[in-house]
């Protein structure tokens, strides 16, 4: 069997990592996305309980300016300092939390320290004595420095594109692109291989379509196919029938693999040789067409010397000296004759004159010479 | 042949995989599907809104001011003390929750219980909840109540302040129902202390 080297067949395998392929690209944009709405979220969390702990600082301050000035009764500072104590609460609880927060260098520490700050104001607050002027201006100015400092980190950690909240952030959106991108990557490289596995093996089935199994050589019908289009193009050419002479008596006294072996080995001559010049195909048997694209008779016949050269040489099988003899009848064709079937008989006639002759040179055909009546065996095609 | 051996197996392979991605989809990866449930009405901050509390709510044990907005058939206003909210069904679960890092055990009646209890016979559409810091939404009461939503009094068993988010604070056993994290967060307002109810139906 003659058989294109590389043939690869598409395995059931493929079938089945396409989808899974597919399905990963699709996991991974929901990831994507999940990702995206997540961060989102957490930033927004983010900056709404710095946002909502910075106002409470400053209701508190104002709180205690009021107090101050006995405007407010402690009952409300009262209130207000619970309040301002739950959103430092939330708020270290959020940096605990979201990681992205945490990763921020010294908010945690600064907001752990105001939180103790206020905490140490607890005692005064709630024990029932009127609080000093002086107590009141130093805890203004404690809660203003706490104010400014998570502005600072608010406006530029948080909420700033360049702040490292914003490239954490960005840095674990990237990685589920780089996912969605990695899962495409696989699948189109996939998709590619497939599309290369067929076009590969459609030129296999092509080649192995137009050509014969044995030899390798163009099959009956591509070479008939050829001739057929040469005559229709009205193209020059020489028609040529190659008769290989008692092939008959080599199979029967070694057997057809011999045979087959002979076949194989002339054929491969004819592709060291002819084929360079022309397209050999076997029509069965031990009979071969070569259309060569010449009708330089002088050209044509030097073209065929160099196989007879080659085939001067015994070809050794089983331990036996075989000399390949072959017979061989052309005609010529000036695009005047585009009649397929009489070109066939004719360079047939002409391969049966050498044949008659026991002529190894090409016999080409005369005008006169009578066609020969079994020709139709060959060209039963027709 | 249309469809061969290998083509039926990527088809049924196909359908495994959609299949299985629904399922993923649903119970792994949670988006946000965008449905108006609570609207934020009022950030927190804004304090406009404690001069307007009810002074019935400074005696003592008094703890969650309920209105009925004109038209709602609802009382327009009464005082619901601790003893009252107590006196309820008590709900106890416990859940893991945005502010906290490990779960935590809520105890209290039912937001449902305690509308009823306000203003009985009614089906409750639309409410507006109001926090001492500021915090104000606006909530359709049907879509939240799917989530059995409580307002705790006890947080692990004890009484919250005002410190730590008490003294009410409105909880739902979020470990029991799939939705995405965080996404309940607005409806689980705490330092509660105004209820209004604006559309009955």
């Amino acid at each position: 069997m003659y058989v294109r080297p590389g043939a690869a067949a598409a395995h059931t395998i493929h079938w089945v990592l396409s989808p899974i392929f597919a399905f990963a690209i699709y996991l991974a944009i929901l990831n994507l996305g999940s990702t995206y709405f997540r961060l989102e979220n957490y930033q927004r969390e983010a900056i709404w309980s710095l946002v909502h702990l910075n106002t409470q600082l400053q209701s508190t301050q104002h709180d205690i300016q009021l107090y101050g000035l006995g405007e407010l009764a402690v009952k409300s500072l009262r209130t207000r300092y619970e309040l301002l104590w739950s959103k430092f609460d939330i708020t270290l609880n959020n940096i605990e939390q979201d990681a992205m927060l945490g990763d921020i260098n010294g908010l945690h520490q600064a907001i752990d320290e105001s939180f103790n700050e206020f905490k140490a104001m607890e005692n005064r607050i709630y024990s029932g004595e009127t609080i000093a002027p002086d107590t009141l201006d130093k805890w203004i100015a404690d809660l203003s420095h706490s104010h400014e400092i998570i502005n600072r980190f608010l406006l530029h950690e948080v909420a700033d594109a360049d702040g490292s909240y914003s490239k954490s952030s960005w840095h674990k959106l990237l990685i589920s692109l780089y996912l969605v991108a990695a899962a495409s990557l696989l699948f189109f490289i996939h998709i590619g291989y497939l599309l290369l596995t067929l076009v590969r093996e459609r030129s296999d089935n092509l080649f192995q379509l137009s050509h014969d199994s044995l030899t390798g050589l163009a099959n009956r019908n591509h070479a008939m196919g050829m001739l057929d289009e040469f005559c229709r193009e009205h193209m020059f050419f020489t028609l040529a029938i190659i008769d290989l002479n008692e092939f008959k008596q080599v199979n029967d006294v070694h057997g057809h693999p011999a045979g087959d072996q002979i076949l194989m080995h002339l054929s491969s001559e004819f592709r060291e040789t002819l084929s360079h010049h022309g397209l050999v195909g076997r029509l069965g048997g031990d009979e071969f067409i070569w259309l060569v694209n010449t009708t330089d008779r002088e050209l044509v016949a030097r073209y065929f010397q160099k196989l007879l050269e080659r085939l001067s040489q015994p070809y050794l099988l089983n331990e036996y000296q075989l000399y390949l003899r072959l017979s061989a009848g052309a005609t010529t064709c000036h695009g005047d004759n585009p009649n397929p079937k009489s070109l066939m008989a004719q360079a047939d006639a002409a391969m049966y004159s050498a044949k008659k002759a026991r002529s190894p040179e090409i016999s080409w055909y005369k005008p006169d010479q009578a066609l020969e009546k079994n020709f139709t065996s060959i060209i039963g095609i027709f | 042949m249309l469809c061969g051996k290998n083509c039926r197996i990527a088809i049924l392979t196909l359908i495994i995989l959609t299949g299985l991605g629904f399922y993923i989809s649903r119970n792994y990866l949670l988006m946000p599907d965008g449905k108006p449930m609570i609207l934020i009405t009022n950030k927190a901050g804004d304090m406009s809104g404690m001069e307007q509390r009810s002074p019935k709510l400074d005696a003592p044990d008094m703890l969650l001011e309920m209105h009925g907005a004109p038209g709602s058939g609802c009382p327009a206003e009464e005082v619901l003390s601790e003893q009252q909210l107590s006196s309820l069904p008590q709900q106890t679960f416990t859940t893991h929750h945005t502010w906290s890092k490990d779960a935590e055990t809520f105890s209290g009646p039912l937001l449902a219980d305690v509308l009823s209890l306000f203003c009985p016979g009614r089906k409750f559409r639309e409410l507006h909840l109001r926090a001492l810091d500021g915090y104000a939404i606006d909530l359709n009461f049907p879509t939240v109540d799917q989530y059995r939503p409580i307002i705790a009094l006890t947080l692990n068993g004890e009484r919250m302040r005002v410190r730590n988010k008490g003294h009410l604070w409105v909880m739902a056993p979020l470990d029991d129902y799939k939705v995405p994290a965080r996404s309940l967060d607005e409806l689980l307002i705490w330092q509660l202390y105004q209820i209004t109810v604006n559309v009955t139906g």
